[in-house]
């Protein structure tokens, strides 16, 4: 069956069939549709992707909208929905409904992954999980990501990324050096989960290249985390000891911390990895009398607050870029901590291009990120702005399975399809799934 | 059974953390990844912890974490027989990772350009603070400064306080997962194409791409202030509460704000409709505070999550890592890991970060001791002769 879309990129000619919601599953299907693969979100009139908002008019709480305002059509306004979803083709088909399950199984028999991030189990009861799937596409790669596995005795529960990293032993470990009560972070587990499945469906894809076969992937998001903190794992199974909070600090090297700058929140991190970059730094603040007394790390941290109250004293009245290139200069690793508004505007991803700029037919033209990585061959590729709701539907269904405009719209007025979803009472009484992250 | 990975060769010269993350993908996945250590070896192997706080270069906890599946030579690239050494086994390999500053590689004759001619097939990786080119591109980096710049440090700790970076130094893993995804990316494409390409790898982009979704929210609508919340969002159900015996980490929503009413034995609050959405608790959240904490504080971690998720409400506990280590959803899955190494023993490790039915991600071998494999790879693989590899060794070119 050919595609719909001839994007340039190393996946191209990979077709996805994206049964995800919220993060991470969508973010993970961003990648390879970035990378050239043509992906199909799967969503329902039913029931809302939480990214277009908690309910069809609840889009107050999210804040997200152009200008903050929600428009004729708040669903289409999410930024967030927008940009995990950009790149890709839109359709609407309502798994509850055995109509829209023998639609999503035509698709499955043309598709090369299927992806899914709901609730351990949610595929099994729409008849779609890998033992249905498997017999009519043998060599189908299937990924969930479900928030703790679809196996143990967590298996049913439902957690957001934070819930995640709590569990995980990362929540206790983000505070201030020396305070109990944790900071809460952000919902950091999910664009982990989405990177590594990412890799991961690739080289399932390479291995099928090879041998024909398909697989059945699981990515949980309580697993994905542990690996990016082996410091603490170790810390504890080799020495017996819960890891303490740090904070900014470094247990091995001072001055390396966050310093106050002149300004609303302005803030500027130093590191000194070494005693000459240390050297440089009291150079630079004049402090002669700090190159002697605090010329090895052993007298530096045991001199810590000292020198970060001097340290600080003397970044405050400075603006934080000023000291941060003056650092630099010296060789010493320093960056003003940005804003969120900064870092559209930083000047290095700008000379790389990373942001490129999509036009939405609710929203306008906004920036979208374009990938960390760099192909010099088969490059990622933003060019699509993020499907309406049910944009797609005669394209793929017409397209791709030949439904007739007829079938098409007796498929609507039962509500297997749409380019809207239900008013939120009609969709809270049929809504039947639940969310894992 | 074989990984998905199996039968491809990477040659890894990267050191540090981001690159041997990246590598460290790829080998758990079937791999098999070459590490070539500059003489004295992978600066991470300083790094901590180690047992008994004594430093020593074979029991680095990082160290051993970050090169799972990994074969060692000490080879220097920086000399004429050190670079042959790794043209000879790029000529042989699928994929070759470093992270060495921009413009270093081309410096010792191993650039894009001098590995296509040995082999236009293969995959070069370079893994970088910010991208080999751009301005910033020679700027020093450690995990702080990046989470400054990337936005990642701003989003979390107190308003009114500095913001308080994740911990560890999780900027460089994600750019190792980013790392491994281009690799893979690319290897996919030189196996359908038969092209080999660059794969340019920046962690600041990496770190930015972990919080895309705040910036396309800054970007909709800027609606000012801090973009850290602190322990004390205005919002109800709050996103920490202390219970008998630590915190809990909540994150509830409209729809499910009747479910934590029952939960806590308060149903009356569920039924308001006052109290059905954020905007109506945040007016009453001092009242809703007070008839809310005693239940919390009379309750574990435990029981509030068990209790919580037959609700099906998003609660779950702080846990330290004794508690994670011991949780019985990790013990049904076997998710840690333990397996010999040869100077450490018995080691601990995280498991697989995906369960693949068909082609498992596997511990095959520990963490390499510094040089383990020089004598299987050179003599054996690249058929040196032990006269060769003795003059290799008094130039110090190799271990």
């Amino acid at each position: 069956m050919s595609l719909l879309t001839t994007v340039p990129g190393a996946l191209r000619g990979i077709r996805v069939l994206d049964f995800t919601t919220a993060w991470a599953g969508p973010r993970m299907t961003a990648y390879l549709a970035e990378m050239g693969a043509e992906v199909i979100h799967v969503e329902s009139i039913q029931y809302l992707d939480t990214h277009r908002g908690w309910s069809k008019w609840a889009w107050g709480a999210s804040g997200n909208m152009p200008n903050n305002e929600p428009g004729r059509r708040p669903w289409e306004r999410n930024s967030q929905y927008n940009e995990f979803n950009k790149n890709k083709l839109g359709i609407t088909l309502n798994l509850a409904d055995p109509e829209g399950v023998a639609l999503f199984k035509e698709l499955v028999k043309i598709s090369d992954v299927v992806v899914d991030n709901y609730k351990a189990g949610t595929t099994t009861r729409f008849g779609v999980d890998y033992d249905q799937l498997k017999p009519i596409r043998p060599d189908i790669i299937q990924v969930s990501l479900p928030a703790f596995g679809s196996t143990g005795p967590y298996r049913d529960y439902t957690a957001w990324g934070n819930q995640v990293m709590a569990l995980c032993g990362q929540g206790l470990l983000l505070n201030y050096e020396g305070e109990d009560e944790p900071e809460p972070g952000g919902t950091y587990g999910d664009p982990i989960a989405a990177i590594t499945g990412a890799f991961v469906v690739v080289a399932a894809l390479f291995h099928r290249r090879r041998t024909g076969q398909g697989q059945y992937i699981e990515v949980a998001l309580s697993e994905v985390s542990p690996p990016l903190l082996p410091e603490a794992f170790a810390e504890y199974t080799m020495n017996g000891r819960q890891p303490v909070p740090r904070g900014n600090s470094n247990p091995e090297a001072v001055p390396w911390n966050v310093y106050p700058c002149a300004g609303d929140d302005a803030w500027v991190a130093i590191c000194c990895r070494t005693d000459a970059e240390a050297r440089r730094l009291f150079e630079l603040m004049g402090r002669t009398d700090f190159l002697e007394r605090y010329a090895t790390i052993p007298a530096r941290l045991a001199g810590r607050a000292e020198i970060d109250a001097a340290v600080a004293a003397w970044t405050a009245p400075q603006e934080k870029h000023a000291v941060a290139d003056r650092l630099q200069a010296a060789g010493i690793p320093a960056e003003a901590a940005a804003q969120y508004a900064e870092v559209l505007a930083d000047p290095q991803l700008h000379a790389r291009a990373f942001f490129t700029e999509l036009d939405h037919p609710e929203c306008g033209v906004y920036p979208h990120p374009l990938q960390a990585v760099r192909l010099s061959k088969s490059p990622p590729i933003d060019y699509r702005a993020a499907p309406t709701y049910g944009q797609h539907n005669a394209d793929v269904l017409g397209g791709l399975l030949g439904v007739t405009d007829a079938q098409l719209a007796a498929l609507a007025a039962r509500e297997v399809i749409g380019t809207e979803p239900l008013e939120d009472e009609e969709r809270r009484r049929r809504s039947r799934s639940g969310i894992a992250g | 059974m074989p990984g998905p990975l199996d039968g491809v060769r990477v040659i890894d010269l990267s050191e540090g953390i981001a690159g041997p993350f990246a590598t460290k993908q790829l080998a758990d996945l079937g791999a098999d990844v070459i590490k070539l250590e500059r003489p004295g070896g992978d600066p991470a192997r300083r790094l901590g912890p180690f047992p008994g706080d004594v430093p020593h270069p074979e029991k680095s906890g990082l160290f051993i974490h970050l090169n799972t599946n990994k074969r060692s030579v000490v080879v220097d690239p920086s000399t004429p027989s050190g670079r042959e050494i790794v043209l000879r086994l790029a000529a042989k390999a699928d994929a070759l990772v470093e992270s060495f500053p921009p413009g270093t590689m081309a410096s010792w004759r191993l650039g894009w350009d001098d590995l296509a001619a040995v082999n236009p097939r293969l995959v070069l990786t370079s893994v970088t603070p910010f991208g080999a080119t751009g301005p910033a591109a020679q700027r020093q980096a450690t995990d702080l400064t990046i989470a400054a710049r990337s936005s990642f440090l701003i989003a979390a700790g107190e308003p009114d306080r500095e913001p308080v970076k994740y911990p560890g130094r999780q900027t460089e893993f994600v750019g190792g997962l980013h790392a491994a995804w281009g690799t893979m990316v690319a290897l996919y494409h030189a196996d359908v194409t038969g092209e080999g390409q660059v794969v340019d790898v920046s962690i600041l982009e990496a770190a930015v791409m972990i919080s895309d979704q705040n910036m396309l929210s800054v970007a909709y609508w800027n609606g000012g202030g801090r973009a850290r919340a602190g322990r004390r969002p205005l919002r109800f159900p709050p996103i920490v509460m202390p219970v008998i015996d630590g915190y809990v980490s909540l994150l509830v929503t409209d729809l499910q704000w009747p479910r934590f009413c029952r939960m806590a034995d308060l149903e009356e609050y569920g039924r308001d409709p006052q109290l059905a959405t954020q905007r109506g608790r945040i007016e009453r959240l001092e009242e809703l505070e007070v008839a809310f904490l005693p239940w919390f504080l009379s309750h574990t971690k435990q029981e509030v999550f068990d209790l919580a998720q037959q609700h099906g409400v998003p609660i779950a506990p702080f846990n330290t890592i004794a508690e994670v280590l011991d949780d019985p959803q990790f013990r049904a899955r076997g998710y840690f890991r333990t397996m010999v190494h040869p100077v450490l023993g018995e080691i601990t490790l995280t498991g697989p970060p995906a369960i693949l039915s068909e082609t498992p991600w596997e511990l095959r071998r520990p963490a390499p001791l510094l040089d383990q494999h020089a004598d299987e790879i050179l003599r054996g693989e690249l058929g040196y002769r032990p006269d060769d590899l003795l003059a290799l060794r008094a130039e110090g070119v190799t271990g």
